[in-house]
C-alpha cells in the first residue's frame, strides 16, 4: 500500500470520527429540551431559533467532514492504483 | 418586574440546565488538527458561545428571579414531571384582575404566593367548565410543588390579615368539590385530590390552620373533612372521628328517620365510618353513643351498608382483637365483650325508636358477623330459661354469663326477633345460617371430644354429646322463632353450604381478616377466645340435661344430623368406637361422606333432600330392601342419644 494512500485513508478515518461525534453532541438534542412545554417567552423563542440554526449548521459541518473524508479515500484510491500498477509494470506482468 | 409574559416548568427548566453544562463539556471536547475540519470546529465554538453567553445566562436568570428554582439548585430536586407552565394558564383563566403584573419574567416566592393567595378566594367552581377546573387544578398542583419545597412558612405569612378568607375559601371550595366528585366529576375529584394534597401542606406549617379544619370538620365540612382523611394521621385521629360521626349522627333530617346529608357528605361520611370500621376500640365508643347506635340499625338513614357492618363487625369483635404486639388480658376480654353484650341489648330492644324501622342490612350484618363470638356466653343462660319457663317464654329474660359474671341480655323473644330481621337481608341471612351451622358442627366436635373421656357406656357418651350441642339446637330454634315473628320465610335463609361447615376457629380467623386485614395495628387475641370456648364446655358438662319442647326449625333437623355425621367422619377410628361405631367399616363412612357431602354442596332444595335422603339411608336400621342393616343400625343409635340430650326431639309449636 501506498505510504501517502495509508495516510491519507487514517485523516478520512479522524474526519469520519469527528463527524460522528458531533452528531452525537448533547447540544444535538438540546432543542427536544428547550421547546415550549419546558419555557416560552420571546427570548427563549428566540434562543430555541438559533439553537436549531447552530444545530443545522454542524449537521452540515458533519456532512461535509463525511465529503472530504470521501475525496482523501478516493484520493488514496487512486493512489494504491498507481502504485499497483509500477509494481506490474516493474515485475514485467501484465498491467 | 419588565418583560413579557413567561411560563415554564421548573423541573423542566432545570433538566435543561443540567443538559446545557452537559453540552458545553461535550463541545469542548470537540478538537482536530485536520484542515478539512476547520469548518466544522468553527461551527462547533459558535455553538458553545451561544450556549454559554446566550442560553445558560437566560436560564440563570430565570432561575434568579423564581424562589424555587434558586432553591432547587441549591438542593436535590424531585422532578415530578408535572406540567409546571400550567400555572400561567391558570392564572390566565382565573381572572387575574388589577394584581396581576403585565410583565412577568420569573416570578420571586413573594410575588407567586401573592398570585395564589389572591386566587385562594370562595369561588363557585361548580360553573367551572373543563378548562377552568383544568386550570384550577394547575393552580392548585403549583402550589403543592411549590410548597413542597420552599416551605409554608412563607406563605403563612402572606395570608396574614387575609387569613379569615382564605380558610373558609379552602374548606367551602373543598365542600363543593366533594359534592360534585360524589356525583361522578372525575375532573372535580381530581381538582379535589390536588387541593387536598397543598391544603396538607399547609396544615403541616401552620398549627392553626389544622386547628380550623378540624372544627370545619366536626361541625360539618365534607370538604375539610377530606382534606383531613387525606392524611394518615388525621384518619386515625379517634378523637376527631368520633367526633365528626358523633356530630353527623345528631343531624338527623325534618321525617325524623334520615340523616340530612348531601351526597358529598354521605360519601364523605362513609369515609369516616370506614375508618372508623378498621378500629375495633374506636368501633365500640361508637357503637356505645346511643344516637349513633339507634342510627346505624335503621335502615334508611342513609348511611352506606358496607361502612356501618364495619363499624358493628370491628366494634363488636373488639374482645377478639387487640394492638398487634401486645397482650389482652381475660378480664379486659371479658370486661369488653360485655361492652358487647350491651351494645346487643340495646338491639334487641323492642321500644328503642330503631325498632320501629326495619333493621339496617349493614347492621343486621355486621351483628351476624359476630353472634358467634357471643353465643357462647348466651346459649347456657337461654337454655337454663327456657328449661324453667312458664307459658310465655318470649317474656322471660336471657342472661349470658362471661366469667362470673351474669349480664343481662334480653327476652328470648326480643332475641328472636333481631334474629328474624336479621335475616331479612340476603347476606345477613347467609351469615346467620353459616354461623348457626357451624356453631352445631362446632359444639358437636367439642362433645365428642369430650365425650371421649368419660366413663359409662357410648349411649352415655352420645348423650353427652347432645347436650354439649344443645345451645346449637337452641339457637336454630331462636331463628326459626325470629323468621316467624317476621313473617318471613325459610327461603330467605341461603345456606352457604361450604361456609356453613366451618368451625368457630375458621370464623375467628375470618373475623380478623375483617378488622385486622384492614388495619395492621390489630391482631387475634387468642387467649381469650380460647377461654371462652373452654369454659363454655365446662358448663355444659356439669349442667343438666335441658328439657325442650317446641317445634322443630323447618331443615334444621337434617342439618343437625349432617353435622353430627361430619363430626365422626372428623374423628378418629378409636373416638369411633367409643361411641359404640366401631364396627361401622370404612365403606359404609365412604358412602356417608359421600352422601353428607352432596348434602352439604346441594345447589337447592330439592338436591338436599336427594341427598338427605340418601343420608337417611345409610343410616337406618334397614336398608332400602328392608334387611337389616347392622352397620346403619349402630350409626341410628348414636344419633338417637345425641338427638335426644340435645333438645332436638321434643320441641312442639309455640303458642
Amino acid at each position: 500500500m501506498d505510504p501517502e494512500a495509508r495516510q491519507l485513508r487514517l485523516r478520512a478515518a479522524e474526519l469520519r470520527r469527528l463527524a460522528d461525534a458531533i452528531e452525537a453532541l448533547t447540544v444535538m438534542r438540546l432543542d427536544q429540551h428547550a421547546g415550549e412545554s419546558t419555557v416560552q417567552s420571546p427570548r427563549f423563542d428566540d434562543l430555541l431559533d438559533r439553537l436549531r440554526r447552530s444545530q443545522h449548521d454542524l449537521y452540515s459541518r458533519a456532512d461535509e467532514l463525511r465529503s472530504s473524508a470521501f475525496h482523501l479515500e478516493l484520493r488514496a484510491d487512486e493512489l494504491d492504483a498507481a502504485a499497483m500498477r509500477e509494481a506490474a509494470l516493474a515485475a514485467g506482468g501484465p498491467v | 418586574m419588565s418583560g413579557t409574559f413567561v411560563r415554564y416548568d421548573l423541573g423542566c427548566v432545570i433538566t435543561l440546565r443540567g443538559l446545557l453544562l452537559d453540552a458545553i463539556v461535550g463541545l469542548d471536547a470537540i478538537t482536530s488538527s485536520e484542515s478539512e475540519a476547520a469548518p466544522a470546529i468553527a461551527g462547533v465554538r459558535q455553538t458553545r458561545l451561544l450556549l454559554e453567553t446566550e442560553y445558560l445566562p437566560a436560564v440563570d436568570e430565570l432561575s434568579l428571579s423564581d424562589a424555587l428554582l434558586r432553591t432547587a439548585f441549591g438542593v436535590e430536586l424531585p422532578l415530578g414531571g408535572l406540567a409546571g407552565f400550567l400555572l400561567g394558564d391558570a392564572l390566565a383563566f382565573l381572572d387575574l384582575g388589577t394584581t396581576t403584573p403585565t410583565g412577568l419574567e420569573g416570578w420571586t416566592d413573594d410575588e407567586v404566593l401573592e398570585h395564589f393567595r389572591y386566587q385562594m378566594v370562595e369561588r363557585d367552581v361548580s360553573t367551572f367548565d373543563a378548562d377552568s377546573m383544568a386550570a384550577f387544578e394547575g393552580l392548585y398542583r403549583e402550589l403543592e410543588r411549590r410548597l413542597t419545597l420552599i416551605g409554608g412558612a412563607a406563605f403563612a405569612e402572606q395570608l396574614g390579615e387575609h387569613v379569615d378568607a382564605v380558610r373558609p375559601a379552602i374548606a367551602g371550595v373543598a365542600d363543593q368539590l366533594t359534592n360534585m366528585a360524589s356525583q361522578g366529576d372525575t375532573a372535580a375529584a381530581g381538582a379535589l385530590a390536588t387541593m387536598t394534597n397543598a391544603a396538607l401542606i399547609l396544615t403541616d406549617r401552620d398549627g392553626d390552620l389544622q386547628a380550623w379544619l378540624k372544627d370545619q370538620a366536626i361541625k360539618g365540612s365534607c370538604g375539610a373533612t377530606q382534606i383531613l382523611l387525606a392524611d394518615s394521621g388525621h384518619a386515625t385521629d379517634a378523637d376527631l372521628l368520633l367526633a365528626i360521626a358523633t356530630t353527623t349522627f345528631a343531624r338527623v333530617d325534618n321525617t325524623g328517620s334520615a340523616l340530612s346529608m348531601t351526597e358529598g357528605e354521605a360519601a364523605t361520611f362513609t369515609n369516616v365510618l370506614n375508618q372508623i370500621g378498621i378500629d375495633p376500640d374506636t368501633a365500640a365508643v361508637l357503637l356505645a353513643d346511643e344516637t349513633a347506635l339507634a342510627t346505624m340499625l335503621r335502615e334508611g338513614a342513609g348511611l352506606n351498608d358496607d361502612a356501618v357492618e364495619g363499624v358493628f363487625t370491628a366494634g363488636l369483635a373488639r374482645p377478639l382483637l387487640q394492638r398487634r404486639g401486645e397482650t389482652k388480658s381475660l378480664e379486659q376480654a371479658n370486661a369488653e365483650l360485655i361492652e358487647g353484650w350491651q351494645v346487643w341489648s340495646r338491639s334487641f330492644d323492642h321500644d328503642a325508636p330503631a325498632f320501629f324501622q326495619r333493621l339496617d342490612p349493614g347492621a343486621g350484618r355486621g351483628l351476624a358477623n359476630s353472634l358467634y363470638l357471643y353465643l357462647p356466653s348466651l346459649s347456657s343462660g337461654l337454655i337454663s330459661e327456657n328449661r324453667t319457663g312458664g307459658e310465655r317464654p318470649t317474656e322471660q329474660s336471657v342472661f349470658a354469663l362471661v366469667g362470673d359474671e351474669h349480664v343481662e341480655v334480653a327476652t328470648w323473644g326480643e332475641i328472636g326477633v333481631l334474629l328474624g330481621r336479621m335475616t331479612l337481608d340476603d347476606e345477613g341471612a347467609a351469615t346467620l345460617r353459616s354461623t348457626a351451622d357451624a356453631f352445631t358442627m362446632m359444639q358437636l366436635s367439642t362433645g365428642m371430644k369430650a365425650a371421649t373421656t368419660l366413663p359409662g357406656d357410648a349411649g352415655a357418651r352420645n348423650s353427652q354429646i347432645g347436650r354439649v350441642a344443645a345451645p346449637a339446637v337452641e339457637l336454630n330454634h331462636l331463628l326459626y322463632v325470629g323468621i316467624g315473628l317476621e313473617e318471613d320465610t325459610a327461603q330467605r335463609r341461603h345456606a352457604e353450604a361450604q361456609a356453613s361447615r366451618k368451625l368457630i376457629a375458621d370464623m375467628i380467623v375470618s373475623t380478623a381478616k375483617k378488622v385486622a386485614l384492614k388495619n395492621p395495628l390489630v391482631d387475634v387475641a387468642t387467649t381469650p377466645a380460647q377461654e371462652w370456648f373452654d369454659a363454655q364446655l365446662d358448663d355444659w358438662m356439669t349442667s343438666a340435661p335441658p328439657e325442650l319442647s317446641r317445634e322443630l326449625p323447618l331443615d334444621y333437623p337434617s342439618a343437625f344430623r349432617a353435622s353430627f355425621l361430619q363430626t365422626i367422619l372428623d374423628a378418629d377410628p378409636g373416638t369411633r368406637s367409643l361411641i359404640g361405631l366401631g364396627a361401622v367399616s370404612a365403606r359404609r363412612w365412604a358412602d356417608i361422606r359421600a352422601a353428607t357431602e352432596d348434602y352439604w354442596d346441594a345447589p337447592g332444595a330439592d338436591a338436599r333432600r336427594l341427598a338427605n335422603q340418601r343420608i337417611e339411608q345409610l343410616t337406618n336400621d334397614s336398608d332400602e330392601h328392608g334387611d337389616a342393616d347392622e352397620e346403619g343400625r349402630a350409626i341410628a343409635q348414636a344419633y338417637h342419644d345425641v338427638r335426644s340430650s340435645s333438645g332436638l326431639t321434643s320441641w312442639r309449636p309455640l303458642d
